[in-house]
């Protein structure tokens, strides 16, 4: 048998090498997984920011501007924010009345007739300036409200304009155990998939409410709470996520919700959003102003 | 007070940054009034949480520079701005709600560029739907 020259030798071994590394590297059935995933890239907003970037609020702001009265949602003293700011935010499902047990529905109401009664100067302007929504907020902004997802067989992320990044663990892992956690803005998440339905289980968001700003109303949360989320794409340019929420601290019973994100087509990369970068609204005298240059 | 005006200054509230009217309420802001500043651009601060455009207005001979607050460059970029849509010296016709306090700053409605034109409208909205028969 003729042996090969040395030369021809390391070509043949550096060839088997390569091809190992690359086998390593995509081994055929992490191909295979990736393949069979649901393709969800792309820029996505919202329901909420998308209907207020398209206008189709016009009518509802404008009739919230021109009759105030009519605006009967409750986020904040009288006066604090403009009618058609609490007409938006009124829209969010995760600021509406979540199913309190009966300890927690006493202290919400207590709450709204705070807000119902506090004066505007109860409320510092310097409170209501804030930076990032964090979890289950951050999945219904209206603002920042477009993110992008990136799914791959071990994890899918979802990065947020603002920052905020959702790392949601498919690779068969469970929650760590109790004494390894504690609470975060966003939580720990785990998902699996079923079908083209990703099944995210999240745990030990930070207690506290939805919106912490003093004499605002918004749903409180325990340590306890409990979220799954069940995202799928429903049509090419929308997804749909139906979330439950449990909190056996707080609620009768768990909370349901479907939040809807449109595919953004007039953004050609995520812009990103910061609040500190040049910030030039100081709080002077109990009033929010423009600094000058 | 059009829907669509209302829409260009929650807009520019809403998509700021963080909860509340992202950056901040719009509270501060006197929208029943309009006003339109005829000036020269002497800065563009293409920044987060608000892009701002400074606009010097010369009034019996004495100047004075006004600071528009406009929405974040994640929103203004959306409807086609670009941090060099305007430089300075660019001759501008600039519409804001303005400061409830008499300070020389307000928010962003609409512009005029140098050459006249409407900078970056939102398109027309379509026709509504016919009432039902």
């Amino acid at each position: 048998m003729k042996s090969l020259t040395p030369p021809a030798l390391t070509l043949v071994l550096g060839l088997a090498l390569c091809l190992s590394a690359q086998a390593q590297q995509n081994p055929p059935e992490r191909v295979r997984q990736f393949a069979a995933l649901p393709k969800w890239t792309g820029i996505w907003e919202t329901e909420l920011a998308a209907q207020l970037n398209s206008g189709e609020l016009d009518k509802a702001l404008g009739r919230a501007m021109k009759d105030p009265d009519s605006v009967t949602y409750v986020l904040a003293p009288k006066g604090v924010l403009l009618p058609l700011e609490v007409e938006f935010f009124g829209r969010m499902q995760l600021l509406h009345q979540p199913p309190y047990n009966a300890q927690w529905l006493k202290q919400y109401e207590g709450e709204v007739h705070d807000a119902q009664t506090a004066p505007a100067t109860a409320v510092n302007p310097g409170d209501i300036k804030g930076c990032v929504w964090g979890f289950p907020m951050l999945m219904e902004s209206p603002t920042d409200g477009t993110f992008q997802p990136l799914v791959t067989p071990e994890e899918t992320l979802l990065l947020f304009a603002d920052g905020e990044v959702r790392h949601i663990y498919t690779d068969g892992r469970a929650h760590p155990k109790k004494e390894d956690l504690w609470p975060t803005d966003l939580g720990d998440s785990i998902g699996h998939w079923e079908a083209d339905t990703l099944v995210i289980d999240t745990i030990e968001r930070k207690a506290g409410p939805l919106m912490p700003i003093p004499h605002f109303v918004s749903p409180d949360l325990s340590e306890q709470a409990h979220f799954i989320e069940r995202v799928r794409m429903v049509n090419p340019n929308a997804l749909e996520s139906e979330m439950t929420i449990e909190d056996p601290a707080r609620f009768a019973h768990p909370w349901k919700i479907t939040l809807r994100y449109r595919r953004v087509t007039d953004l050609d990369r995520m812009i990103p959003t910061n609040c500190t970068e040049n910030d030039r609204n100081p709080v002077v005298g109990g009033q929010v102003t423009i600094a000058p240059r | 007070m059009s829907a669509r005006r209302i829409r260009a200054g929650l807009a520019a509230a809403l998509l700021a940054c963080g909860p509340v009217s992202a950056h901040h309420s719009y509270a501060m802001f006197d929208f029943r009034q309009s006003l339109t500043l005829n000036g020269v651009v002497r800065e563009f601060q293409w920044t987060n949480p608000h892009c701002f455009l400074q606009v010097v207005v010369t009034e019996q001979g004495a100047n004075k520079e006004w600071s528009v607050e406009m929405s974040a460059p994640a929103d203004i970029y959306r409807k086609g701005w670009r941090p060099g849509s305007l430089k300075p010296g660019d001759r501008v016709a600039v519409t804001i709600h303005p400061d409830r306090d008499g300070s020389s700053g307000g928010t962003y409605v609409s512009a005029l560029g140098p050459d006249g034109k409407p900078m970056f409208p939102d398109p027309t909205p379509p026709p509504p739907p016919p009432p039902p028969s």
